[in-house]
């Protein structure tokens, strides 16, 4: 007997898509911080910072006991992917906010280029470990459209997607260049989500029963959103990629940077949604 | 082929969906599902009993971020409910669907192999309550058990070994299951 899984929700979805959008932005600015631009790219981590905690509140109120959350701390089974991932969490927000808090308020390091390219690094490297971990998270069950080894890379890519979107958003909105380099990118990624998802379709027929049965519901109940996301996360991003290099403006990077982030949403709804398991009967 | 339950699974979810909610865990902890194979005219029916199964490796325990899911030293897999936070990782890791969230008592619950009545020197509740004799407990250390001998046999088998969690629960069935 083969049976969805109905113990994680949209919340998931919205924690794990803030979060590893928030990380990748992070990296992002920090790259373009150590390119020159400094405070402008300070700000933009702040952005990605302020959505790796909102995906983190989102996720608190999924816990059905979350006045206990502080044992993750007091007694962490270190075996536990999700054990890591509080920890990269915590540490991506103590370093990559004490780097993204001075686009906020002033603070006296804030001068100081070694400290900030210290806390930017650090703050990096756990962020990057929190993008990883949104993949390792599912594939750590036993609902094999999540176990597959194609989960963790396919949220990598969808999390450096939406992370291009979210910074492209803060550079509009603060009237900066978007790095032409990091618009091909984000096409890069596009492409890599587009052949790595439709993996899942195409090596179904050699596939467990419980992933064979996540893929028909994605091609049946969720075809609305499979649709979705092969239309609006997949292809038109690259319309609007191709129409932008014709005619370049401040409206078309707004629709690619939205696009961007619904692919990363889309794709994790529809992983998580999908997700089957398959019961000993 | 001791089991004559009447499929008492349907009729809980039923109780539940018109209000009763103290059914649920009931229904939950243990219940017996219906198993119909073969072709007609060649077909048969089997029940089996489900519950935690108390794996050797239990992935509901090395998933759990507090270390709220344990194993004891005499190989029970337990919940401490203090430390559960409810983030029901273990319900997707377990690959016997054995876990549910209790909202009554906020936290994650299961079978506890009735832990309470072991630790009194009795059987667990399912056990002495089987009008058939269907389930048996016993020390799978203990080559002289009951159980040990039926294991032993190869006429029982465990759920899902592929998972390489090596469960503690056996079952005898009318024809072999993988």
């Amino acid at each position: 007997m083969i049976e969805i899984q109905h113990a994680w929700d949209i919340r998931i979805v919205l924690d794990l898509t803030l979060g590893g959008m928030g990380v990748a932005a992070f990296i992002i600015a920090f790259f373009y911080y150590l390119r020159g631009e400094k405070e402008f790219n300070v700000k933009a981590a702040l952005a990605g910072i302020a959505s790796l905690l909102i995906g983190l509140l989102i996720l608190i109120m999924h816990l059905g006991k979350p006045e206990a959350a502080l044992y993750t701390l007091l007694s962490p089974n270190i075996g536990s992917v999700m054990a890591w991932g509080v920890f990269f969490n915590i540490l991506t927000l103590v370093f990559g906010g004490l780097f993204a808090l001075p686009g906020l308020v002033k603070l006296p390091y804030a001068g100081n280029e070694r400290v900030m390219r210290l806390l930017g690094a650090l703050g990096s490297v756990f962020s990057f470990l929190v993008m990883t971990y949104t993949g390792a998270l599912l594939a750590r069950t036993s609902i094999h459209l999540w176990r597959s080894p194609a989960t963790p890379l396919l949220f990598i890519l969808v999390a450096l997607s939406s992370g291009i979107g979210l910074y492209t958003l803060v550079a509009v909105a603060f009237k900066k260049e978007v790095p032409r380099e990091l618009v091909d990118l984000s096409m890069v990624t596009t492409f890599l989500a587009f052949v790595t998802m439709t993996l899942y379709f195409v090596i179904a027929d050699i596939s467990t029963e419980a992933f064979k049965y996540s893929v028909h519901v994605m091609l049946s109940e969720l075809v609305g959103a499979t649709v979705a996301l092969y239309l609006l996360g997949f292809i038109t991003p690259f319309i609007v990629y191709f129409y932008n290099r014709r005619k370049p403006s401040r409206t078309n990077m707004v629709v690619l940077a939205l696009l961007l982030i619904l692919q990363s949403f889309l794709t994790r709804f529809l992983v998580v949604y999908a997700g089957a398991i398959e019961l000993p009967w | 082929m001791a089991c004559i339950t009447e499929n008492r699974r349907e009729q809980a979810f039923k109780a539940v969906e018109e209000g009763l909610q103290a059914l649920e865990n009931f229904k939950k902890r243990t219940y017996v599902v219906t198993h119909i194979f073969g072709t007609y005219p060649n077909v048969g029916v089997v029940y089996t009993h489900m519950i935690c199964q108390h794996c050797e490796n239990p992935p509901c325990v090395s998933v759990c971020p507090t270390g709220a899911s344990y194993k004891t030293k005499d190989g029970i897999v337990l919940v401490n409910n203090t430390k559960c936070i409810g983030c029901e990782y273990c319900v997707q890791a377990c690959p016997y669907g054995a876990r549910f969230w209790d909202p009554h008592i906020r936290s994650i619950d299961k079978c506890t192999f009735c832990a309470h009545r072991l630790a009194k020197g009795e059987e667990p509740a399912c056990v002495t309550t089987c009008p058939t004799g269907a389930r048996i407990f016993g020390d799978l250390e203990d080559t002289g058990s009951e159980v040990s001998k039926i294991v032993a046999s190869g006429a029982a088998v465990a759920l899902k070994k592929e998972e390489g969690t090596s469960p503690k629960v056996f079952y005898v069935f009318p024809m072999r299951r993988r």
